[in-house]
């Protein structure tokens, strides 16, 4: 009874005692084949030993000191690592190798080329690439940042990062703390690759690795450069574009699609391509001309007319390839632009002269593009009489914000007062010129006042003040002085003209002569002031500059005041 | 009359002086939870975002390699997210060659589509890094770091989500020393997985893993 409570469940009479020993043996025999085949299918089924697995470490990209730094030490921590995980690593000698032969210089990143290189060549199953974020030993911080990665299909499985202080090691009565580098880092391996995955699943992971399909028969656009890039209507675009291919190009077709239309180049000599369009504005277009003529990297040229709706036109290079595939690849895009650009000044701040803006020191004109855009160059002219030009400045980009005259001309001399017309013309990218103009008022470079007397000798005089441009006079007072500096009167107001009358002059009173102090301010704010010796020297005389007569040198003319 | 006390004077007093000193000094560990300001600029794509290409990050603090250390958290942030096949940065870094730009500068929003178009990707990630640096005092170093992120989808015209995200170390203390964050890395880990969490609620959708 004590061997039935023992026996196997796996029998299916339960009363063995009852059977003869060779049958009990033959079951025996059967349970034990049965167990080895059990075993033999899980070991057929079970995922690869971890030994199986190869795995290379690229050398280490130190970002806490200069570009592209090599830690040496942290990549020997890493292949040990990988060794003590049960990993195959791949020598040093044959990796730095495979580096030149691929000429590898940047550390920490590989491109997808390059890691299925790393399968063919060393027959790497994985990539492990690694980044130090932080090392810093005064501090006591070290930081990392590793990633695992698929040979078969570039694709990263695994990645972790974890950066340590001794600071966070802070523990009660600082047990067990970690107290320098060394310790920091064994600290770091067990955090860093806490999340490490089983060998079973590391082993299902590379399975998984998908084929993907051809990344376009090996298609690799090097450089495209379109001059221009924005043109009018009917203007002609050169496209060149630089691939390469991995398969024998002579098998494809090449196809560029402008927009939404396709066109296929064919070739008589291998060398040069040509296509014909016809534009949509039923006009003969130009052949496009594609041109190859590098064993290694072809180079298309491509010549057509812009289309005549302004639009953005995405360009694309397709090869067809025999087994019916087509590669696409977007190469870039230009712009149609009939619109010119929509420029023009604002309107000047401050009074107006005539309705035009006035001004004695310098004018600033701000410029308004109405549709921002892209603006190729810009001349600023400012003609006077005659269209002839006064003043001109020009530059390449965007136009200044404010454009400013001084009132000057070329030569750098003082323009003369009188009407001028500032210009401004920008040209977009594509070449269409848009224009603003403002007519402005150079006005003399200080305001002043004609002042007229007239009356009889002994008689009181008739004073008349009237401003000598056009400008608003705000401001203005007539001091009346004798020789000997005793105020005989003052008069002030606001506006011009103005008709007031002088006291009588008694010359036995001042027989040195009456002197007399003007000064104005006109409505820009500009003031001066001009002394008159003598008075009476005045008497239907007037005064102020480039209107007639010229005042008696002992005046003087007028000064800002400031 | 007797005097009034605003703390009625007890038995129990040390006890709850003790608590309320805790809570006060847990009091700062609650109120930094400042989370990412993000702004949804377009709905999000119907279909999922499977192939992510991160563009290299414009640096523009004083870590001579903060960009790359930033990105190279992310990418590994990104990874360990399932449904997602995050771009090697090699591939990246190829086409910029090829297309003349420079990792230091922002690619052109046609330079963007060209470079989905190129590495087949469903969405681009680009940024910049705004603040980096390590206040380092006599017994604890306080990293600072503020990253701005965008998210675009492949052949968009404008991006889908931009988020600016600042944290200090200090952000994470809970009592006293513990939960400080004292190393750039880990911080750097913190702010990825932060920005990654409120854009996968908010349409980063992964393809099915």
């Amino acid at each position: 009874m004590a061997r039935n409570a023992v026996q196997s469940p796996l029998l299916l009479d339960g009363d063995a005692a009852a059977r003869p020993w060779g049958a009990v043996i033959i079951s025996r025999l059967q349970l034990a084949l049965i167990l080895a085949a059990w075993a033999l299918l899980l070991n057929l089924t079970a995922a690869l030993p971890a030994e199986a697995i190869t795995v290379a470490v690229f050398p280490v990209d130190d970002l806490s000191s200069a570009f592209n730094s090599l830690s040496q030490p942290m990549t020997e921590f890493l292949r040990e690592e990988m060794a003590r995980r049960g990993l195959t690593v791949i020598s040093s000698q044959e990796l730095d190798d495979f580096m030149t032969r691929h000429r590898l210089r940047m550390l920490g990143a590989l491109p997808s080329e390059d890691i299925t290189a790393a399968k063919a060549e060393l027959k790497a199953d994985l990539i492990l690439l690694g980044s130090v974020c932080q090392k810093d030993d005064q501090a006591g911080a070290l930081g990392l940042m590793v990633s695992l990665i698929r040979t078969a299909d570039a694709q990263t499985i695994w990645a972790s990062d974890k950066g340590l202080s001794l600071l966070d090691g802070q523990r009660l009565l600082g047990i067990h703390a970690p107290t320098g580098m060394g310790d920091l880092q064994g600290e770091l391996e067990r955090e860093l690759f806490a999340s490490w995955p089983p060998d079973d699943r590391l082993a299902a992971q590379l399975a998984e690795a998908q084929t993907g399909p051809e990344a376009g028969g090996g298609l690799e656009v090097d450089s495209v450069f379109f001059t221009p890039k924005r043109v009018r209507p009917g203007q002609e675009v050169k496209c060149t574009i630089h691939f390469k291919v991995k398969q024998n190009l002579a098998q494809a077709r090449v196809f560029i699609r402008v927009g939404s239309r396709i066109h296929m180049a064919t070739t008589d000599d291998g060398v040069y391509y040509q296509v014909s369009w016809i534009g949509s504005d039923d006009k003969n277009g130009r052949p496009l001309k594609v041109a190859m003529n590098a064993p290694d990297g072809r180079i298309i040229n491509g010549i057509w007319s812009g289309a005549p709706q302004d639009a953005e036109y995405p360009v694309s290079l397709i090869l067809e390839w025999p087994s019916g595939r087509q590669d696409e690849t977007y190469v870039g895009s230009y712009v149609v632009d009939s619109v010119p650009p929509s420029v023009r000044f604002k309107s000047p701040e401050g009074p107006k002269v005539e309705g035009l803006a006035a001004f004695r020191s310098e004018l600033a004109l701000p410029v308004c593009l109405d549709r921002p855009e892209p603006i190729g160059q810009w001349e600023f002219l400012v003609t006077g009489p005659g269209d002839l030009i006064v003043a001109r400045d020009q530059g390449t980009g965007q136009p200044p914000a404010e454009l400013i005259w001084r009132g000057q001309n070329q030569r750098g001399a003082r323009a003369d007062p009188g009407r001028y017309l500032a210009r401004l013309k920008v040209w977009d990218l594509a070449g269409n010129l848009g224009e603003a103009q403002e007519a402005v008022l150079l006005l003399p470079a200080q305001p002043g006042a004609n002042l007229t007397l007239a009356g009889q000798p002994n008689q009181p005089l008739k004073a008349r003040l009237t401003p000598r441009d056009g400008m608003r006079i705000t401001y203005w007072r007539l001091e009346l002085w004798s020789a000997d500096n005793v105020s005989l009167g003052t008069f002030e107001g606001q506006g011009l003209p103005a008709r007031f009358a002088l006291p009588r002059l008694d010359p036995t009173r001042s027989p040195g002569g009456i002197g007399c102090l003007l000064v104005v301010r006109d409505a820009l704010g500009d003031e001066s002031r001009r002394k008159i010796a003598d008075l009476q020297a005045l008497t239907k005389t007037k005064t102020g500059g480039g209107t007639g007569k010229a005042a008696p040198k002992a005046q003087g003319g007028w000064q800002s005041d400031f | 009359m007797a005097k009034r006390f605003l703390v009625p004077i007890s038995p129990g007093r040390p006890f709850s002086s003790l608590l309320w000193a805790l809570l006060l000094l847990a009091l700062p560990g609650c109120l930094a939870s400042s989370g990412p300001v993000f702004t949804q600029l377009t709905a999000a794509p119907e279909k999922p975002m499977c192939r992510i290409a991160v563009l290299p990050l414009l640096n523009h603090t004083d870590f001579i390699q903060g960009g790359t250390i930033f990105y190279r958290i992310f990418m590994a942030e990104l990874n360990q997210r399932p449904g997602f096949t995050v771009i090697q940065e090699g591939d990246i870094r190829a086409i910029y060659r090829q297309l003349r730009i420079n990792p230091r500068s922002a690619p052109s929003h046609e330079q963007t589509l060209v470079l989905a178009d190129r590495l087949k990707a469903d969405a681009l990630i680009s940024g910049e890094i705004i603040t980096m640096r390590e206040n380092r005092g006599a017994k604890e170093t306080k990293p600072v770091l503020a990253v701005n992120l965008t998210l675009t989808p492949a052949g968009a015209d404008k991006p889908m989500l931009t988020t600016y995200h600042r944290r200090s170390g200090e952000d994470y203390r809970k009592i006293m020393h513990f939960g400080l964050v004292n190393t750039m890395t880990s911080l750097a880990a913190l702010v990825a997985d932060e920005i990654l969490d409120l854009w996968q609620a908010h349409g980063l959708t992964p393809c099915a893993s």
